[in-house]
Order: structure tokens, then C-alpha cells, then sequence
């Protein structure tokens, strides 16, 4: 099964992976879990230290009486997880060589994806810019992943038409809380450029309950720009323009200012109890995934 | 800060151009990026919004505004007015005649020229030269065209004066066809202005600073001494002195007369303020020697204050007529007390018969023997010209009085009845010029001297006029020098003296007044020494015997020290200046420089922002 840039020796590595979730979501049933795993509803998966924000409700006060210190205790989410992806196609994404951000987001996206539906969780899609466009219904296991990986492949096509638009998270976001009942895991797909902010929507989605997890896909040219003379810069969404005059010290000061963004926008999701990675789209995927997000717990 | 080139500063209009393309350049390149969220905000301090404020933060185009104003300025010629000679080559003439030994201005005149000289030398600019002639009575070239200050440092200083006059004219036209090679050349003239008007020297358009040196000089000086034998009065010796004043007071001093080192005469002076007087010492009781005439006083000039005469020893002059006997010819031969006339026929002529002029009348031999011959209507091989026919009555047109055979001697009522036709050799040159034909031709060569009178006397009125005895004494004179008998034995300092004394091979020794030697061979030419360039007593020896002679000043515009604001120099007055005026210096190489450096640092400016 090959399939969204996906080879099988991957796809082999993400079987044995699992979507976590920091909080047990309400609705579950546990009669209905066919989880190859025994014991109780909620397995403990694992503990992590308390950062500012986290819900105090998931504090392990047993481990804070023994040690006097803060852990959160992570559990495998067993049955009926439901797992939304959410894919960011505006304008902005279709940059970076020789992958754009929007075909790294797909792939990540489906991979992902597969390990939602290898674990027999419900997996449901949507692409966005400034408001949902396309959606891909709940579905469960993994003879649903090639319609998924289908319904990705297409993200954001053809552009010019519907995929055109602005990033508008907060938006986007807001209807598709409004539009989703079943509460569960969020992975949002973007690269957060957002001239209105990224904050409402995130705060929106943390607000109705879903488990959020932010993956920040930008490509090497925007952390370090390689960029020279005299130029006027052209939004790829706005069209607004910005003259500049390329010196080492604009360059320098640029840099520190996308440093600057990427931390804050951590640290708004770590006070949030959201997960945040950064990827790159000359990252290798495959690292990324067995490693940076099994690291930061996103996935187990 | 002036400029010579104001139009030039139009060239600032093309500073707005450069403004308005930089605007134009600064059309910025398109370039879509994800977002310029972060520009935004990176930028917001870097980046400017008024074209004012653009302005301003473009070091760059400030750069080259700045370079532009500059090379506008620079084609401006601006210059600074700063005190210096204003040629780039400067021809510097140190007059270095007798009266720059004055003393009126310490250490004397030619010192005080010195430093005015090397002070012009210190100021020269980079890359300016400069060369050094010494003009006394012959032209030096101390040294050629250079820029090394060190050179002409000593060039300078190996100006030496001399007892001489100036030959201001010789200097000065070395000076000018020096300066003509040059652009901007200066010719500068350091000299006491003592010498007569050079109207004939032509400057050729060149610039002539005259820097005057000295003071209101006080001298009296002895501008004139002769020594004649008179034979009109059985021989005897006469003394002519002539003495001038320069002094602006009346002076009262002792006129000594030495013969041979002994004082022999003394006679009180009293000069008014500028005079001069004549002093004549008739029946000078002496003989043969040297005699000196001193003047006991001290004033700025002592190279004036003593004059030297040689007085020959009585002497007889043999001439020998060949040819037909001419009365008018005999007589006026017969005047001169010293002649000693002998005649022989054509037949019985020897040329080895010693004589020390011969006269040829109407026939010569084919090769006119050595010494002096008078040649009347009738020429020789190595006559000053050959005879190609017969002219019948030549006017007479023109003479030439300024020759030694012609001094006051007329032609202007002088009727001829026929003539020789003449025709001057190279060497001849022609005295008489009638309409037809040269009448009077004289001439040197070898050791020949020739006058030849072109008609016979009967055949003119020639011999009826007063100019006759005058021509003929007059030739005697001339066709006898060179003989011991009228030996010339006084020159002025630095000029020729002839000394043809000893055989071919020979050595002729020659002591100066001051100790000076000279040793000098003799050639088959004849052999001139001019070396005597110090006034006294100079005695030459050579195996064949000793000769003495003496060199004298004697020079009334060297004498007078009376301070000339102005000289005159091809026929115009050119007034004493400073050497160093305010010169216009252009600083544009300069402003080229600091051109050449904004370019550099905008270059690099430009290099370091991309």
C-alpha cells in the first residue's frame, strides 16, 4: 500500500504508531474498543512535566505527593478517537523548492492519517484558506486510506480556483468547530503566516474542547532568505508590497524576527496544553514524524 | 579660493539627472514571497517612506552627489593665490658683472642674488624646474632644466662674479630660446639692472620678471684709461683717465699713478655728486711697463678704483711699397712718424723682405706673402677679392664705418672715374659699395690681412679729401696688427686677447693678476686667450719670450651703482618686481585626488549593502 509520496517502508513504521491524546474525550464507549490492547478504557501512555496553561485536572497528584513535582500523565486513546486533519492550502503554502509547503503538508497529512486509521481511530480531513473547502468525512480503518490519501492528493487542486484564497486560520477554524460535533484530535497543517493571527483560532479550537496540535510547516527560504539588491516584496495573499533594501543587517533582523515568531507561537500553544512542532520542508518527513513528534508526544 | 573656469560649474545640473535616475534605478525587482508578515515588522525600522528620508539613509547616492560637486569644482579650476613664481619653468639669469661685487647690500650684490635665487629654487612647486645661467661677460649654464632643488642649490652657488661687464644679451637670448621650448616658462632676471638698454634682443614673447638687487650704492670709479704714443710730438707718452661718480655726495680722494709698482704721480680729486671728470697726464716721463692708475678711497666697488695700461716701447713700422710710384699714396704713408717707407720694383720684389705692412700698387704677386698688404687696383690669389672686369664711373652707395679701416672715414663726396670690377671672397668683406661694383674690400685669412681699394687713386678725388690720410692711417693701423710693433697689450676684462707667441706645439703659460695659471698650446691657428676675466696685470710666457698685457673694467655702466627700477629689454621697460607674486596655484589635481577616493569608498559602500 503505497500511496500520497508515502514508500511502504514508512508506511510500515507508522503501522505500529498510535495518535496520542493528552485528555480523554467524553462519548467514548468502551464497549466498542477494538484495540488489540487489554485493561481498562484509558491506558496510561505516559507522563510529561507540567508547562504553564496545562489543565490542572491531569496533573498526577500521586506523582506530585511522592516527588513535589507537576507531571501530566498522557493516555493512549483506545476507542472511538476521532482525529481531524486539518490542512492549510491558501497561496501562501505553495512555496518552497523543491517541495512546497503544501505537498509536505499532504504528506504529512496522510502519514498521519494512516496512523489513525491503522489504529482503527476515526479519521476525518479538511483543507481550508480563508474558510473550509473541502471535507473528508469520518471514516475508520484502513481500507479508508486510499480514498484519504485520494482526497489529499487532490488538496488545494486545481489552484487559481477554489484553493486561491487568503489564510484566514481564525475563520476557517470557527466553522469548522461550529461543524464538527464529535470533539477529538486536532492537527493543524499551516505555516501560521496569518496577518490577522493565529491566536483566535487556536483559542477557538482549545476553547470547544479539541486536543490541538500545531505543525508549523516553513521552508528554509523564510527562516533564512537569500536575498539580495533592491526589491519590493509581493504578498502572495494580500498583493501588499513592502520595499526593501536588502543589507546584512535587514537579513539579520529578519531572522531574529522569525525566531521570535516561531517561539511565541510555541508558547502560546504550550500555555494552551496544545502541541506545537516545526517542520521544514527540506526536513526529511520520515524523521520528523518517528521522531520530533514521537518526542513532543503527539504521537506513540 | 577662486576660479579661472566659472561656466564650468554649470556641470552641477547634472546633479538632479543623478538624483531623478536614482529613483528610476531604484525601481525596485518584484519578487512574490509567502507572506510579508514578518517583512513588516522586520523592516519597520529600516525602512523609510518620504523620497526625502530614502535620501538621506543613501549614503551611496550622497557619495556621488558629492563626487559630482567635486569634479564640477575641479573643471572649475579653483586656485589659491599664494606667493610664487608663476612659471613652471623658470629660467633664472644671475647677472655676475663687475658691479654685482658691489658691497651696498650685504654680503654684496651677486650674494644677496644668490639667495633671492635660491629662495625662488625653495619655492618652487612639485614638479616645477628650473635652470641657472650665469651671465657675465660669457654665458654659463650652471645648470640644465631639473627639479632637484639640490642641483640647483649648488648651481647656484658656483655663480662666481667676475671684473667683467654684463652681456646681458647673450644670457638672456640663451634664457629665451631655453624658455621657448618650454610651456609656461618664466624667465627670471637677477641682476642690479647696471648694463645699456638691450633694445635689439628680441624676447620672442617669453615673460621676463626683472628682480632687482642693491641698493643706492655709493662709487667712483675709473670708467676710462688710455696710454698713446703721440708722434705728432716726437713720441712722447699722453694719459687720458676719465673718472665717474655714482655717489649721491660731492667726494674728494687721491688719483695715484703707479709705472711698474712705483708711485710715480699723485693728483687731489674732487668730484661733485654724479660727476665726472677727465684727467690728462701729457709728457708722461715713462717708458715701457705697466701703469697704474688707483683712486685712494673706499667705496662699494673696489673693481673700478685701480686701471692698468701697458705702454709700448718706441717702435718703428716698415713699409714697403712695391709697384709704381704713387705720390698722394707716399705722403699720406709719411704722416705717421713711426712708418719707415721703402720702395721697391716690381721686378726687384722679394717676398721674404721683411716688412711689416706692404703696399701693392697697381701690380701683386700671384700669392700675397704673410702679414698686412694694401692692394690698390690690383688682387691676388689670396686676396679679399678677385678683379672680374672693368666698371666705368661707380657711384659711390654706401660704406660701413663701424670697421677698424673705415673709423671717421667718409666716402659721401668721393668721385670715381673707373673702377675694378670686384668680387668679395667669403672671407672679404666689403667696406665701399658703389652701383656697380664693391670699391673698398678687407679681409683676414691665415695669417694674411688685405685691404683692397678697388681704383687708382689718380683716377679719383679720393686723395684730394680729408678722409684720405684718415683711410690710410687707418689701414696701417689695422694691416699692422698682430706685429709686435702696434702688439695691442690691453683688452677688457673678458674678452679675447691674442697670443700668438710661440711655434706650433709650443707651450704658452699665462699668470693672472690673482695667482690664476692657464696653460695653453699653440696650434697652427692663431691662438686667442679669454681668460682674463680679472682686471690687472697678466703676463704670458712661452720660449719665444714673455708678453705682458692688461685687462680692464673700464666700464661706466658697471661703475654706476645708482639703483634702475627698470630695465630696458627688447624694446620695453621691464620693472623690477619680486621674484615670488601672487601666483595662482590650481588645487585641482587635488580635488582630483579626493575624487578618486569618494569613488573608492562608494565603490566599497555599494559592495558592502548587496
Amino acid at each position: 500500500m503505497e500511496a500520497a509520496g508515502l514508500d511502504a517502508e514508512f508506511m510500515r513504521k507508522l503501522e505500529r504508531l498510535t495518535v496520542v491524546a493528552r485528555r480523554m474525550f467524553p462519548g467514548q464507549l468502551k464497549g466498542e474498543k477494538r484495540s488489540p490492547r487489554h485493561g481498562s478504557s484509558v491506558e496510561f501512555a505516559d507522563f510529561r512535566t507540567y508547562a504553564p496553561g496545562d489543565d490542572f485536572r491531569r496533573v498526577d497528584w500521586n506523582a506530585y505527593a511522592r516527588l513535589e513535582r507537576l507531571f501530566l500523565k498522557m493516555f493512549h486513546e483506545e476507542e472511538d478517537l476521532h482525529l481531524y486533519l486539518l490542512l492549510d492550502v491558501s497561496e501562501s503554502m505553495r512555496f518552497g523548492e523543491p517541495s512546497t509547503k503544501l505537498e509536505v503538508g499532504r504528506r504529512l497529512a496522510a502519514a498521519l492519517g494512516y496512523i489513525g486509521l491503522a489504529s482503527l481511530d476515526r479519521v476525518a480531513a479538511a483543507t481550508f484558506t480563508d474558510r473550509l473547502l473541502g471535507r473528508f468525512r469520518l471514516v475508520r480503518g484502513r481500507r479508508h486510506a486510499h480514498r484519504l490519501f485520494g482526497f489529499l492528493d487532490r488538496a488545494g487542486e486545481p489552484p487559481g480556483e477554489e484553493g486561491v484564497g487568503d489564510t484566514n486560520l481564525a475563520e476557517a477554524l470557527r466553522e469548522f468547530a461550529v461543524r464538527t460535533r464529535q470533539r477529538g484530535v486536532v492537527v493543524l497543517i499551516s505555516d501560521c503566516l496569518d496577518p490577522n493571527g493565529y491566536e483566535a483560532a487556536i483559542q477557538t479550537l482549545v476553547s470547544c474542547q479539541f486536543d490541538v496540535n500545531v505543525v508549523q510547516v516553513l521552508t528554509p527560504e523564510e527562516v533564512a532568505p537569500d536575498l539580495a539588491g533592491d526589491l519590493r516584496l509581493v504578498d502572495a495573499e494580500t498583493g501588499e508590497t513592502r520595499e526593501i533594501t536588502v543589507t546584512g543587517a535587514l537579513l539579520s533582523a529578519y531572522r531574529g524576527r522569525v525566531e521570535a515568531y516561531c517561539r511565541e507561537l510555541r508558547q502560546f500553544c504550550v500555555r494552551r496544553g496544545a502541541g506545537y512542532a516545526r517542520l521544514l520542508t527540506s526536513d526529511s518527513l520520515e524523521e520528523f514524524v518517528l521522531q520530533q513528534l514521537r518526542g513532543g508526544g503527539m504521537v506513540g | 579660493m577662486n576660479l579661472l573656469n566659472t561656466p564650468a560649474l554649470l556641470y552641477l545640473l547634472a546633479i538632479p539627472p543623478v538624483v531623478l535616475l536614482y529613483f528610476l534605478r531604484l525601481r525596485r525587482k518584484d519578487r512574490r514571497v509567502p507572506s510579508t508578515l514578518l517583512w513588516n515588522t522586520s523592516t519597520a525600522d529600516l525602512q523609510a517612506n518620504t523620497p526625502f528620508q530614502r535620501l538621506r539613509k543613501s549614503l551611496v547616492l550622497f557619495l556621488q552627489i558629492l563626487l559630482l560637486a567635486l569634479l564640477a569644482f575641479a573643471v572649475a579650476r579653483p586656485f589659491l593665490r599664494v606667493r610664487a613664481l608663476s612659471g613652471e619653468s623658470v629660467v633664472l639669469v644671475i647677472d655676475a658683472s663687475a658691479s654685482m661685487q658691489a658691497t651696498d647690500v650685504p654680503p654684496s650684490r651677486l650674494g644677496a642674488a644668490k639667495t633671492e635665487a635660491n629662495r625662488i629654487v625653495g619655492d618652487l612647486s612639485r614638479g616645477d624646474e628650473a635652470c641657472v645661467i650665469e651671465a657675465g661677460k660669457r654665458t654659463r649654464v650652471r645648470a640644465s632644466f631639473t627639479s632637484n632643488r639640490r642641483v640647483l642649490g649648488s648651481a647656484i652657488g658656483k655663480v662666481v662674479a667676475t671684473d667683467t661687464e654684463t652681456a646681458l644679451r647673450d644670457g638672456l637670448a640663451l634664457a629665451v630660446s631655453l624658455a621657448k621650448k618650454r610651456p609656461q616658462a618664466e624667465i627670471v632676471l637677477l641682476s642690479d639692472g647696471a648694463f645699456a638698454p638691450l633694445d635689439d634682443l628680441s624676447l620672442g614673447g617669453e615673460r621676463v620678471r626683472f628682480v632687482r638687487v642693491g641698493r643706492q650704492g655709493s662709487n667712483v670709479g675709473i670708467t676710462a684709461l688710455d696710454a698713446r704714443r703721440d708722434y705728432s710730438t716726437r713720441g712722447a707718452v699722453q694719459l687720458f683717465l676719465q673718472i665717474t661718480s655714482s655717489s649721491r655726495a660731492a667726494t674728494s680722494f687721491a688719483l695715484e699713478l703707479h709705472h711698474n709698482d712705483t708711485l710715480v704721480d699723485v693728483r687731489p680729486i674732487e668730484l661733485p655728486a654724479g660727476g665726472t671728470r677727465a684727467e690728462v697726464f701729457a709728457d708722461f716721463p715713462y717708458e715701457a711697463g705697466v701703469v697704474k692708475a688707483r683712486l685712494d678711497l673706499r667705496d662699494d666697488l673696489a673693481a673700478d678704483n685701480e686701471a692698468y695700461a701697458y705702454l709700448t716701447p718706441r717702435t718703428e713700422l716698415k713699409v714697403l711699397v712695391v709697384g709704381e710710384e704713387s705720390l698722394f699714396l707716399e705722403r699720406a704713408l709719411g704722416i705717421d712718424p713711426r712708418v719707415r717707407l721703402s720702395r721697391v720694383s716690381t721686378t726687384d720684389y722679394r717676398p721674404e723682405t721683411p716688412a711689416d705692412v706692404r703696399v701693392f700698387s697697381g701690380w701683386a704677386p700671384a700669392r700675397l706673402p704673410e702679414g698686412g698688404a694694401l692692394l690698390v687696383d690690383t688682387s691676388a690669389e689670396n686676396a679679399p677679392a678677385e678683379i672680374t672686369g672693368r666698371a666705368p664711373v661707380p657711384a659711390v652707395v654706401r660704406w660701413d664705418d663701424r670697421h677698424p679701416v673705415m673709423r671717421h672715414v667718409g666716402f659721401g663726396q668721393v668721385a670715381i672715374s673707373e673702377a675694378l670690377t670686384l668680387s668679395p671672397r667669403s672671407w672679404g668683406q666689403v667696406l665701399v659699395e658703389g652701383d656697380a661694383t664693391p670699391l673698398l674690400v678687407a679681409g683676414k685669412q691665415g695669417g694674411v690681412r688685405a685691404v683692397l681699394l678697388g681704383f687708382r687713386l689718380e683716377r679719383s678725388n679720393l686723395p684730394l679729401r680729408a678722409a684720405f690720410p684718415i683711410l690710410i692711417q687707418n689701414c696701417l693701423e689695422w694691416l699692422a696688427t698682430g706685429s709686435p710693433a702696434v702688439a695691442n697689450r690691453s683688452v677688457r676684462t673678458g674678452e679675447a686677447m691674442p697670443l700668438t707667441l710661440a711655434k706650433p706645439g709650443e707651450i704658452t703659460s699665462v699668470r693672472g693678476p690673482d695667482g690664476a695659471a692657464w696653460r695653453l698650446t699653440q696650434r697652427d691657428e692663431p691662438l686667442a686667450f679669454d681668460g682674463a676675466e680679472q682686471a690687472g696685470v697678466y703676463v704670458a710666457t712661452s720660449p719665444e719670450g714673455q708678453f705682458a698685457f692688461v685687462a680692464n673694467l673700464l666700464s661706466a655702466s658697471e661703475s654706476n651703482l645708482q639703483p634702475r627700477s627698470e630695465v630696458q629689454l627688447g624694446g620695453r621697460a621691464v620693472g623690477s618686481t619680486s621674484a615670488l607674486t601672487t601666483a595662482n596655484r590650481e588645487v585641482w589635481r587635488y580635488l582630483a585626488l579626493i575624487g578618486l577616493l569618494i569613488l573608492a569608498v562608494e565603490w566599497y559602500v555599494y559592495h558592502r549593502r548587496t
